[in-house]
């Protein structure tokens, strides 16, 4: 098995950042690899020619989907861990290093970066974007029996064996990816900690959430909770 | 008791088994979040209604219905909603697929698809040197 992880990034049209993204990544040594997740622009190539290897989805599938399909590029590779990272380049590739020695000395199946460890960054947000947050990291601190504030971080390490476990089931629908998978993840018995790491603005677009699906996406994760609606992964075994 | 509050309470109880039905089928996977969402909303509108029975009253007097009937209807009225939005769905007007079953299958298949082109193109390149 591969001891460095792999550096899954998910990208839709990220034509704009992803070169870069993918260059910092491989000047670090790290091998990564670009879902592409049936990008209208040129994101495949670009990212190609910088480096990576592309898995090409001819239909848009999701971040969750993108996502499982990396999941199942990196078993059947012999990868060991992967790193999610966002292709728009918001995520700090310097704090990488942080989230595998994390992984290693605590032995946590699933390293999650969180934004909302710098209390600065908790303030900008939007009072509806930060009760929303709030509720779902504290459904996901009891699930994962840790602290969790950064529930939907699209920043995170993922280890064997909870990466075989995902990539044989992982959701594709909003919050699936994320919050649900983190939950899915405690409930089952995988060691999940969670380590601050920093966010930048978005070099291009805006985010899509507003009020209305901040309540739509709290509804949905009490459904998800109360109901044990979420996807199932099989315990860990000791 | 009175015939209504029979047919309010069959009303309930009707919603009530529907509600577990879709549990079931969506605990089994069978069924997609979305549409789980949708169904649970329009059985919870129906026990609800059960409750205010009275209160349709009038605009189902109205309409020449009995009120039972009328919320009948009105459920009936969203399941076509539901259905309606699935058919949209499955006439592909959106890019992303979303039918419970078969967005599975499709989702899985557009996966294969990227790996074995991956593997393809890996296998191909030393023989284009």
């Amino acid at each position: 098995m591969k001891v460095r992880p792999l550096v899954l990034v998910p990208a839709l049209n990220e034509q704009a950042t992803i070169a870069e993204v993918v260059r910092s990544i491989r000047d670090r040594g790290l091998d990564v690899v670009v879902i592409n997740d049936g990008s209208s622009d040129q994101t495949a190539e670009l990212a190609r020619n910088a480096g990576a290897v592309v898995l090409n989805l001819r239909i848009n599938l999701g971040v969750g989907g993108a996502l499982r399909c990396g999941f199942r590029y990196a078993v059947r590779e012999g990868y060991g861990s992967v790193v999610q990272i966002d292709a728009d380049g918001q995520h700090p590739v310097s704090h990488i290093q942080n989230l595998i020695e994390t992984s290693i000395k605590s032995s946590s199946h699933l390293v999650i970066g969180s934004r909302f460890r710098y209390k600065d960054v908790v303030m900008a947000l939007p009072i509806h974007r930060r009760f929303a947050m709030w509720l779902l990291g504290l459904i996901a601190s009891r699930a994962c029996k840790t602290k969790i504030t950064d529930s939907t971080s699209g920043f995170r390490l993922i280890s064997e064996p909870l990466l075989g476990e995902f990539a044989r089931s992982f959701p594709n629908h909003y919050l699936g990816d994320t919050f649900e998978a983190n939950v899915v993840a405690g409930r089952a018995g995988y060691k999940v900690k969670e380590i601050a790491a920093p966010i930048t603005d978005r070099k291009v677009g805006a985010s899509s959430s507003g009020a209305g699906r901040s309540i739509i996406l709290i509804a949905r994760s009490i459904l998800v909770v109360v109901f044990g609606l979420h996807f199932r992964i099989q315990r860990i075994t000791s | 008791m009175t015939q209504e509050n029979i047919q309010r309470l069959e009303l309930a109880l009707g919603c009530v088994l529907f509600a577990m039905v879709v549990l079931r089928f969506a605990k089994k996977g069978r069924i997609s979040f979305r549409y789980t969402t949708g169904w649970l909303v329009l059985c919870a509108l129906g026990v609800f209604a059960s409750l205010l029975i009275p209160i349709f009253a009038p605009v189902a007097e109205f309409l020449r219905l009995s009120p039972t009937v009328f919320l009948v209807v009105v459920a009936s009225i969203g399941s076509l909603l539901l259905f309606l939005q699935l058919t949209v769905s499955i006439s592909g007007t959106q890019r992303t697929v979303s039918i419970s079953g078969t967005q599975r299958r499709v989702n899985k298949l557009a996966e294969e698809n990227a790996l074995l082109r991956e593997k393809l193109e890996r296998l191909e390149r030393p023989n284009d040197s």
